[in-house]
């Protein structure tokens, strides 16, 4: 399957709106992915909270692909370590070809992530908890990530 | 003897989720005998006839080990599911429209049935079937009037056979391991210590009120139906003993549960689970497992009532969860479904399954619940080493943030 050459961040944003409710995590997903860990070395540090950004659209664009993949009727996912590669790969060349990329993902990730935590102010009996868990959920983070995003967001942006 | 501080302290260890829970069933333990005991004083002892109770004490003691027995294999489902992964094996290694439709159905078999152990976990299955129609309310009725008789019949077998039960609690033997017990149990009742009677009474009313609260919240619940819960329940012993009955039969299933299970409440890390269970199958097997995640996202009444069916007609689910399954309305479902969220996960090599591990979302606590049971011992071990170091870190960094949700937002808002 092939993912269009250029991405734009709306697209990728748009990707969060719907997500499979079956997925399918192949024996050769590591906790630590070299090529991620490199990936997040290289850029992570130049916004906060860059890295969970990309760990974030890195899940959910592999995600993606696999969902392309695999009974795309049935709204399933099979993610294993080369499609995870493959979503680096898109990434990765959209940020080398734009400079400006990183940032833009970055400020609309959080806007995103902002917006989704302020919705959830309408459901009854919210815990912080609860919360954390739905982001992670929706954003593909882990709760880690998920508690260093707010933290982000409650700091001076 | 503990300063406030330090109770408070000690209860926000344990939790007071929990604390409320044993209090409650304590309180749903205790209270019905001290009720039928003050009847016993006031109306007088000749009221209860031996021969008037013999159906009633048949009858319960049916009914007691028909549920105690349902409750233990309801309980065991999350083993008995190892067994039964027949599509994982091929949905990894050749995926495709088919095996994925099986494979499918294979999760809804197993996730289902859990929509109904969170009422039967937190005891508040018997007011979830009192429906708003006539025929279901003249329903309750008889089960209340059923319900109060078999109550009465216990107290009569338990008055009759008084100098037995004296003799027996009376025994060394016996007495050295439930006298203790016992005593400062009955003790509540019989000894006219109003404040904590009263404190147990005033327990019970608020654990009915909560049910008939979760009730209203699901289904049109009537005034008079909630009145009728209330008096019913005051006067239940044979609700109790069912209670404490299941408790007792469930003993071999926790013990088995303590070593082979996990539980982690609040869940908060879904997307982690995958990686955490591949490594800890990694460290213990040297090679490691294909993991399925599985929830609801748009699960609409008509599909419900295709896995109900689905449910019904499997001779493998606990025929208690069967049943259970065919009489909840189809909205119901929808609306626990809903409510509680509930997701899953599988580890398997092939068909070889080495971890179950649902999550759901618990409404009458609001704090979500992930259970996890494992294949042995050593895979159980090495995921609570890698989770712990996972939930310390993200623990750490969580008690920066404002404690409540309310305050979180409000201090974003200042932003």
């Amino acid at each position: 399957m092939m993912y269009p050459d250029t991405v734009s961040v709306g697209a990728l944003m748009s990707l969060y709106e719907s997500t499979p409710h079956m997925v399918l995590y192949d024996k050769d997903m590591e906790i630590k992915n070299p090529q991620t860990e490199e990936l997040l070395r290289k850029w992570g540090s130049r916004l906060n909270p860059l890295d969970v950004v990309l760990q974030s659209v890195i899940s959910r664009v592999a995600e993606s692909i696999a969902e392309k993949s695999l009974a795309p009727s049935q709204d399933i996912s099979l993610v294993n370590a080369r499609f995870r590669d493959m979503a680096i790969t898109v990434v990765r060349r959209e940020a080398e070809g734009d400079e400006d990329f990183l940032t833009r993902l970055h400020d609309c990730w959080l806007t995103e992530f902002k917006t989704t935590l302020m919705n959830l102010v309408s459901t009854e009996h919210m815990t912080v908890d609860e919360a954390i868990y739905r982001l992670a959920m929706r954003f593909r983070i882990s709760a880690t990530s998920t508690t260093r995003a707010i933290q982000s967001l409650l700091t001076v942006r | 003897m503990l300063s406030i501080t330090d109770a408070l302290k000690l209860a926000k260890e344990i939790g007071f989720a929990r604390i409320a829970r044993y209090a409650t069933f304590a309180a749903k333990l205790v209270v019905p005998f001290g009720i039928w005991y003050l009847i016993a004083q006031w109306i007088g002892k000749s009221i209860f006839v031996f021969s008037y109770a013999i159906p009633g004490v048949v009858g319960s003691v049916i009914e007691m080990s028909f549920f105690g027995s349902q409750i233990y294999f309801a309980g065991s489902y999350d083993y008995a599911i190892m067994k039964r992964i027949e599509n994982a094996g091929q949905m990894f290694a050749s995926p495709g429209e088919r095996i994925a439709k099986q494979y499918e159905q294979e999760c809804d078999k197993i996730l289902v049935p859990y929509l109904y152990t969170v009422p039967l976990a937190t005891g508040g299955l018997g007011p979830k079937f009192f429906p708003s129609t006539k025929a279901g309310r003249i329903t309750s009725l008889l089960n209340a009037v059923v319900e109060t008789y078999l109550s009465y019949s216990i107290i009569t077998l338990l008055y009759d056979n008084r100098k037995f039960i004296r003799e027996v609690f009376g025994n060394r033997m016996f007495g050295l391991y439930f006298i203790t017990a016992s005593q400062a149990t009955i003790g509540w009742v019989t000894s006219y210590s109003v404040p904590t009677f009263a404190v147990m009474l005033i327990i019970l009313l608020y654990a009915i009120h909560r049910d008939a609260h979760t009730l209203s919240e699901l289904t049109e619940f009537p005034t008079r139906a909630r009145i009728l819960l209330y008096f019913v329940s005051l006067f239940s012993v044979n609700a109790s003993l069912n209670l404490a009955c299941c408790r007792l039969i469930d003993i071999p299933r926790a013990i088995k549960a303590h070593q082979y299970s996990l539980t982690y409440r609040p869940f908060v890390d879904p997307l982690t689970v995958h990686l955490i269970i591949q490594q800890a199958v990694r460290n213990v097997e040297g090679s490691t497992c294909n993991v399925t995640f599985y929830s609801y996202k748009q699960l609409t009444l008509e599909r419900l009532e295709q896995i109900a069916v689905m449910v019904r007609s499997d001779r493998r689910i606990p025929r208690l969860l069967r049943f259970i399954a065919s009489k909840h309305p189809g909205a119901q479902v929808l609306e626990m479904a809903n409510r509680e969220n509930p997701s899953l996960y599988l580890g398997t090599i092939d068909n070889r399954c080495l971890f179950v591990g649902l999550v759901m979302y618990w409404p009458d606590e609001k704090i979500r619940v992930g259970r996890f049971y494992f294949d042995n011992v050593y895979v159980r071990v090495e995921f609570h080493k890698i989770m712990q170091t996972e939930r310390d870190r993200s623990r750490q960094l969580e008690e920066e943030l404002p404690r409540s949700f309310k305050s979180l937002i409000e201090s974003m808002e200042k932003r």
